[in-house]
């Protein structure tokens, strides 16, 4: 086996598992549509995602892709340990997840496609209660499980080109389809008299999004970008009887990338959605930003990053806070042909008097045969 | 090692790591209900489904004297009953040592007959088995009256079941009767009784056939069930015999035969079914309750509990030491009458009846409602049976149907109010996320 076939058929194992091991990103995701998924490469989520518009492995802004030169796929996988403190008591969560598989490559002088799979929105929750009821005169203890796998997947396909040799410009289309499997159940302590309850669904997604965005470079050492989204509505489906529609965010964004050096850059995005169309009153537009840097050459380089911003669905009336850092690496193998990264993310949420912490290892292969 | 593979292998491990990582996941969180919990809600509604029942009906003749696991011989106030049996023919004729060719006479010695009184009422005493010989012709269209000139001549013999029982040993040197065995659990107690030739002479006619009458009587209230032939602990009489040879009598081995035919026989009869809802007694009933489930509820709600009740209409008959159980059986298929019962455990459940018990009987049938939910084409209709203890099997207890006279009525569905009902305790179907 050759070591480019090696990293291939890697990437592709990467790519399958993501399909079954999805878990809730956090518990504020719980009660609304579920968490929003990151559209950053493993590279760029070690620079917080400030990097993420200029990133032709993100998924973030299409006109990225104008930088790619030759055919390219990477996935990344991510597991978290969240400590959730719920006033009364806290849990540890562990979950792993792999949010993002990207194809591309030029197909076409100066025109590059690609597309590729992303989490759009993780609702993989499983929640229990234990409660005592007074059925029948008597005190009944239960136990109820509330379960959901699974989410909405984004499956972009885009374009991108340069114009001229400052301006990259790019759109895309995003299928958005997943399902969730939800089951819910009862278990009572008295086996002897009262039997479980148990009832499972799958709840089916169907939508369709467009992008757009545009990358300027001015001498090769200030570049900015702007970026858009719209996903119009998500159509549910319990069963063919059983069906509803959400309005989905539009996006709006802008970043700035500052070459220092050769080897040292500076980058900050803002990212703004409005959420609260999607959802009740327990829904909130987000505006999102992040702080990066990376230092060093392509053998190691050095990047970190700071991130803050608003988490789109919480109780209280006010929009859960979310601030939180994250440090990496990466090097290439293979004579270029293959890449590795991996690094840590610590995010801090807060809402109320609700508080999570989330400590994060993600790691991304990406190869070039 | 290169360098280069160095870095693949640990870039392999990192990859194997990943994949490890991925297969343990932990993703239970502690409820915060509601702020962070899902928006689903578990309902609970406890209702009672006065008109659960639909239509109900009794019917009787499931199990008569003649094919009851025991034989009832009782002789309380207002009922008398009498257990009467036939045992089999023997060899008249045995070879009198092996090797000879030519067969002669047996001579009887000895007889002994092994019964089994099942469910012995303790609290009952001196109660005393009383033997007549009865005439070979009983069968099954015997009755009372026909045998009630046999059982007025004077008796074989009786044997008093508690001093033997309560004897050293268990064994009575005079008579030579013993307990062979005795449970404590079931309170079964096997004897082993003794006769001599003039008790029981052997006719060799009749090929050693001998009919049996058995009348029980005691301080108060006598009542034995003797195990029968249709459940495997029937009567069996043992001949020890001899043969002549040139002079000589040489023992045999001895002829064991089974009861061919036993049932019983009282006075007065069973009173016939009225309007009420009849369980037990002799020849057995049962109730047919026909259930009228909601479709909605059939269909939209998943039953955690249900509970039938019934109101009886006089306390339950019997023996203070003699409960029964009134059981729920899902039907296979409702064909009235002879409707046949479904073979699973899972829908059955039964509740014991004191006698006197004279309260709302209540029986769990959860399993069988949601059996009917699960598959919709059956047929929702049960029977009431009753059924008592009547042996052990394998360290557990064994009921049989058609063991006793005490029996039970319940208002029907025609006595509005008291008429059967279903409690039912259900949560009603989710909707998940979409309102």
């Amino acid at each position: 086996m050759t070591p480019r076939l090696r990293a291939v058929l890697l990437a592709l194992v990467l790519a399958g598992l993501g399909r079954r091991a999805q878990a809730q990103d956090s518990e504020f995701g719980i009660r609304g549509l579920g968490s929003p998924g990151h559209w950053e490469s493993a590279g760029s989520r070690m620079t917080a995602g400030a990097f993420a518009a200029f990133d032709e492995l993100s998924a973030l802004a299409d006109a990225s892709l104008a930088f790619q030169t030759k055919l390219t796929a990477t996935a990344n996988s991510a597991t978290s340990r969240r400590t959730v403190d719920v006033g009364a008591g806290s849990a540890t969560i562990t979950a792993t997840r792999f949010p993002l598989f990207q194809v591309s490559g030029p197909v076409y002088r100066r025109v590059v496609v690609g597309g590729g799979y992303s989490a759009y929105l993780d609702q993989t929750y499983r929640v229990l209660n234990r409660d005592t009821l007074v059925i029948r005169g008597d005190s009944q203890v239960v136990t109820d499980e509330l379960r959901g796998d699974g989410g909405v997947s984004d499956l972009r396909l885009a374009v991108a080109t340069a114009v001229g040799s400052h301006l990259y410009v790019g759109a895309g289309i995003h299928g958005l389809t997943g399902s969730t499997r939800v089951r819910a159940s009862r278990l009572f302590a008295d086996t002897s008299q009262y039997r479980s309850y148990l009832q499972q669904g799958e709840i089916r997604y169907e939508g369709l999004g467009g992008s757009v965005s545009a990358i300027v470079d001015f001498a090769d050492r200030v570049m900015l970008a702007v970026y858009g989204r719209s996903d119009g509505q998500l159509q549910e489906n319990l069963d063919p009887n059983i069906s509803a529609k959400r309005d989905l965010p539009y996006t709006l964004g802008a970043a700035a990338r500052l070459r220092l050096a050769a080897a040292v850059s500076l980058a900050g995005s803002v990212t703004y959605r409005n959420w609260s169309v999607s959802a009740d009153s327990n829904a909130y537009n987000t505006l999102d930003w992040s702080v990066g840097a990376e230092v060093g050459g392509s053998k190691l380089p050095l990047r970190f990053g700071v991130r803050g911003g608003q988490l789109p669905f919480g109780p209280g009336g006010q929009a859960p806070k979310e601030i939180g850092g994250a440090a990496g690496t990466g090097f290439g193998f293979a004579k270029g042909h293959g890449r590795f990264d991996i690094g840590v993310e610590y995010l801090q949420r807060t809402g109320g008097a609700f508080r999570e912490t989330v400590w994060t290892t993600f790691a991304g292969l990406t190869v070039r045969p | 090692m290169r360098r280069r593979t160095v870095w693949r292998l640990g870039l392999l491990s990192g990859v194997a790591g990943l994949a490890l990582v991925a297969c343990s996941e932990s993703p239970a969180a502690p409820a915060q209900c509601p702020e962070f919990c899902p928006p689903t809600q578990f309902g609970l509604v406890d209702t009672i489904l006065a008109m659960g029942i639909g239509r109900d009906s009794s019917f009787t003749g499931y199990i008569t004297p003649i094919e009851a696991p025991v034989m009832l011989a009782e002789e309380v106030p207002g009922l008398d009953s009498r257990a009467i049996f036939r045992t089999g023919a023997i060899l008249p004729n045995l070879l009198p040592r092996s090797g000879d060719t030519t067969t002669a006479p047996i001579h009887v010695d000895s007889i002994r007959l092994s019964l089994t009184l099942q469910f012995r009422d303790t609290s009952v005493h001196n109660l005393v088995l009383h033997f007549f010989k009865l005439p070979l012709t009983i069968d099954t269209t015997t009755t009372f009256a026909d045998v009630q000139g046999d059982f007025a001549a004077p008796e074989i013999r009786s044997v008093n079941v508690d001093s033997l029982v309560a004897k050293f040993g268990t064994r009575d040197t005079v008579t030579g009767d013993s307990v062979v065995s005795l449970n404590d659990t079931t309170r079964e107690v096997v004897l082993s009784l003794r006769f001599d030739t003039l008790q029981v002479p052997y006719v060799a006619a009749d090929s050693g056939k001998v009919a049996f009458g058995v009348r029980v009587s005691a301080d108060s209230a006598a009542h034995i069930a003797i195990g029968a032939s249709d459940a495997g602990a029937g009567p069996v009489i043992t001949w020890f015999n001899s043969v002549d040879s040139v002079g000589v009598l040489v023992s045999r081995i001895a002829q064991p035969r089974l009861a061919v035919f036993d049932a019983f026989v009282f006075d007065p009869p069973t009173a016939a079914l009225d309007s009420n809802l009849t369980v037990g007694g002799m020849p057995t009933s049962r109730a047919l309750l026909r259930v009228a489930l909601p479709r909605w509820l059939r269909d939209s709600t998943q039953i955690i509990r249900a509970t039938l009740y019934l109101v009886p209409t006089a306390p339950a008959t019997g023996f203070t030491a003699d409960s029964y159980f009134i059981s729920a059986g899902r039907l296979a298929i409702d064909v009235g009458r002879k409707s046949p019962l479904a073979f699973d455990t899972a829908a059955f459940n039964s509740v014991p009846i004191h006698p006197g018990y004279a309260d709302t009987v209540r029986i769990e049938v959860t399993g069988m409602l949601r059996t009917w939910q699960v598959d919709t084409s059956a047929q929702m209709a049960m029977y009431l049976r009753q059924f008592t203890i009547t042996g052990q099997l394998l360290g557990r207890l064994q009921g049989t149907e058609g063991a006793t006279f005490s029996s039970m009525r319940f208002y029907p569905t025609s006595a509005a109010p008291y008429r059967p009902a279903l409690h039912i305790t259900y949560v009603p179907l989710i909707r998940f996320t979409i309102p």
